[in-house]
């Protein structure tokens, strides 16, 4: 009972300290870019990592299309959000499709309150795009076992990916030019929390989300279907219903990490949504442990800091002492980075937090175990 | 007094090869009833058409007075049938506990703690492991927890397919100790057995089975000193 008591308090201090950091950041965002974009940049994959994670890690559904959906997520956004008076500037070469400008030449006359909500709106609608569009598709694919599944799930993502950027559809995805001037992130609750916290809040929602799922008697079916199809169907486990479910649920919070990432991004063109999207998600997913949701979301960051941020000074020159040190320009970096992950795979093999789950417990006894030599393991 | 379990010229074929030629048997309930029979004679599959896990070509499946043959599997355990499948398939990197509630998946939450409670007063062992992951349990505590897990459906019937495999003797002769308490507590036992000595010391009643036909049947001590069966099953030489 004690130790619930402690660990719920040492929760709700380390969220406190989150947010007071978040707004103490807020105020001093232009001196610290690099941390804001990064963090930025880590949460949003955090949510796609998780979402990869609900569905290769506990469902045991090797997918490897995760950003079909998130560019999904990500023109749904972009097209509803881009402003009116950007629509010309945006859509300079084909022009935009009357219907989509009525539409939002509409909502760009309603209400204030309309327009307030009318980004979460687009988000939510991407997620339930690509919810109905991983609906239709699982039907097809989720007969599909291992890595079967993972190369057509790879196709259907490439699939995504041609018809945005194809020229049939220049007049709503502005086709291989890309979609610029997305607005940034809404505020939220009237400014009460500024739009650089809002990304946080919105991924804090649809993690808890999930956490729930996963702890709940749907996310034990969802296990025990990854553990043994055979036996999970003999307990009464309806496989296709609850990978279907799994898969649906995953590709919204997918999308939803898309729309998100338009918005950081400002502008999104259909490359940026190529198999090498998938694969950095998968690498996430991996670092931090298939089956672990903190696992997921602490690798989110180091990896993001790591690579765009910490191992930064490898791509500038160095100079020790008049010596011109060799190695050290543009690229190096990700020789680095590449270099650091075969250590961290190596000597984390099960990836950095294994199928665990963080608790102040663990961190604690680890801790006080290295102070009191060598205490009773359990 | 009626079968719980009637099943009347059950065929089935995988592709174009006949897995089971049209058998029929019945089990009483109440009681332990046993299938042996050789590699490939067809035991497996008979438990898997039951449950609707293999499509069946021809024959009806009794069950409680219904029909069940081209039901789903989830029907068919809220009926209170269910498997515990060949070589135990716990699931191994779910912990005991949870192995336990995956198989009351069907049930309410008032009846999963009735049932937890029911199966831990069978197998103190799984209480005491409750946390611990099924992939590290000794293989008699993992046969306890697949026996538990199937009790976890609140079973009318539970259908056994090889629970000795790969098991020392003497922890053999545990599980059969905990068939025999499970069959007291009121849950008619349907058993698949290769190894045919404890089987037929355990059960009522006994069917033989050769390669997809039953060819004898009868009371389990009655079959155990039967001479075929002596010769083909327990070893003896003519």
């Amino acid at each position: 009972m004690m130790k619930i008591r402690r660990n719920q308090m040492l929760t709700i201090i380390t969220l406190i300290v989150l947010v007071i950091f978040l707004y103490w950041l807020n105020a001093h965002r232009h001196q610290n870019g690099m941390l804001v974009s990064v963090l930025t940049k880590g949460v949003i994959l955090s949510l796609v990592a998780v979402s990869m994670n609900l569905l290769n890690g506990f469902t045991g559904l090797f997918s490897l299309g995760q950003a079909g959906f998130m560019s999904i997520g990500a023109y749904t956004t972009a097209i509803l959000l881009i402003p009116v008076k950007n629509l010309d500037g945006v859509y300079y070469m084909n022009g935009i499709s009357p219907s989509i400008r009525a539409f939002k030449e509409l909502v760009a006359a309603s209400p204030q309150a309309v327009q307030i909500l009318f980004p979460f709106f687009a988000l939510l609608l991407g997620g339930l795009l690509a919810a109905f569009a991983a609906a239709l598709v699982g039907i097809a694919v989720l007969r599909l076992k291992s890595d079967y599944l993972a190369i057509a799930t790879l196709g259907l993502s490439e699939i995504v990916r041609a018809i945005f950027s194809s020229p049939q559809f220049d007049q709503i995805t502005n086709g291989s030019y890309g979609l610029n001037k997305i607005p940034n992130f809404p505020v939220m609750l009237w400014g009460a929390i500024p739009s650089l916290i809002t990304p946080f809040i919105i991924v804090a929602i649809c993690i808890v989300f999930m956490v729930m799922l996963i702890k709940s008697s749907y996310g034990r079916a969802f296990k025990a279907i990854r553990e043994d199809e055979i036996a999970a169907q003999a307990m009464g486990i309806n496989l296709f219903k609850h990978k279907e479910m799994s898969f649906v649920i995953s590709s919204f919070f997918s999308a939803i990490s898309g729309g998100l990432l338009a918005m950081y991004m400002r502008s999104i063109e259909a490359k940026t949504f190529s198999i090498t999207m998938t694969y950095d998600i998968l690498l996430i997913v991996v670092i931090g442990g298939i089956g672990s949701v903190t696992g997921s979301i602490l690798s989110a960051f180091l990896v993001t800091a790591a690579k765009e941020w910490w191992l930064r000074f490898f791509d500038q020159p160095l100079v020790i002492g008049g010596w011109h040190v060799p190695l050290f320009k543009t690229g190096f970096r990700m020789v680095i980075f590449s270099l650091l992950l075969m250590t961290v795979v190596l000597i984390y093999r099960k990836g950095l937090m294994g199928t665990n789950e963080f608790s102040w417990d663990r961190l604690i006894a680890r801790f006080t175990k290295r102070r009191s030599a060598k205490g009773g393991a359990k | 007094m009626s079968s719980l379990l009637d099943i009347q010229d059950l065929k089935v074929c995988y592709g174009g090869i006949v897995a089971l030629n049209g058998i029929s048997f019945s089990v009483e309930e109440g009681q332990i009833v046993t299938l042996i029979g050789a590699n490939g004679a067809g035991k497996s599959t008979t438990l898997r058409s039951i449950m609707g896990l293999v499509p069946i070509t021809n024959g009806t499946i009794m069950y409680n007075g219904e029909k069940i043959n081209g039901m789903d599997t989830r029907r068919i355990v809220q009926m209170g049938l269910v498997l515990v499948p060949e070589g135990r398939r716990v699931f191994p990197n779910l912990s005991t506990l949870e192995n336990l509630k995956i198989g009351g998946y069907l049930q309410d939450k008032a009846s999963e703690q009735r049932n937890l409670e029911r199966v831990y007063d069978l197998f103190p062992r799984l209480k005491e492991r409750y946390w611990q992951l099924a992939g590290t349990l000794s293989g008699g505590e993992q046969q306890m927890l697949a026996v538990g897990r199937a009790l976890m459906a609140n079973p009318k019937m539970i259908m056994m397919d090889e629970p000795s495999l790969g098991l020392a003797p003497l922890v053999v002769r545990d599980i059969f100790s905990i068939i025999k308490k499970v069959n007291e507590t009121g849950v008619t036992v349907l058993l698949i057995e290769q190894n045919a000595n404890v089987a037929l010391r355990t059960a009522h009643q006994g069917y033989v089975m050769e390669t997809g036909n039953i060819t004898m049947s009868g009371p389990g001590m009655e079959l155990l000193d039967n001479e075929e069966v002596k010769y083909a099953y327990l070893g003896k030489s003519r």
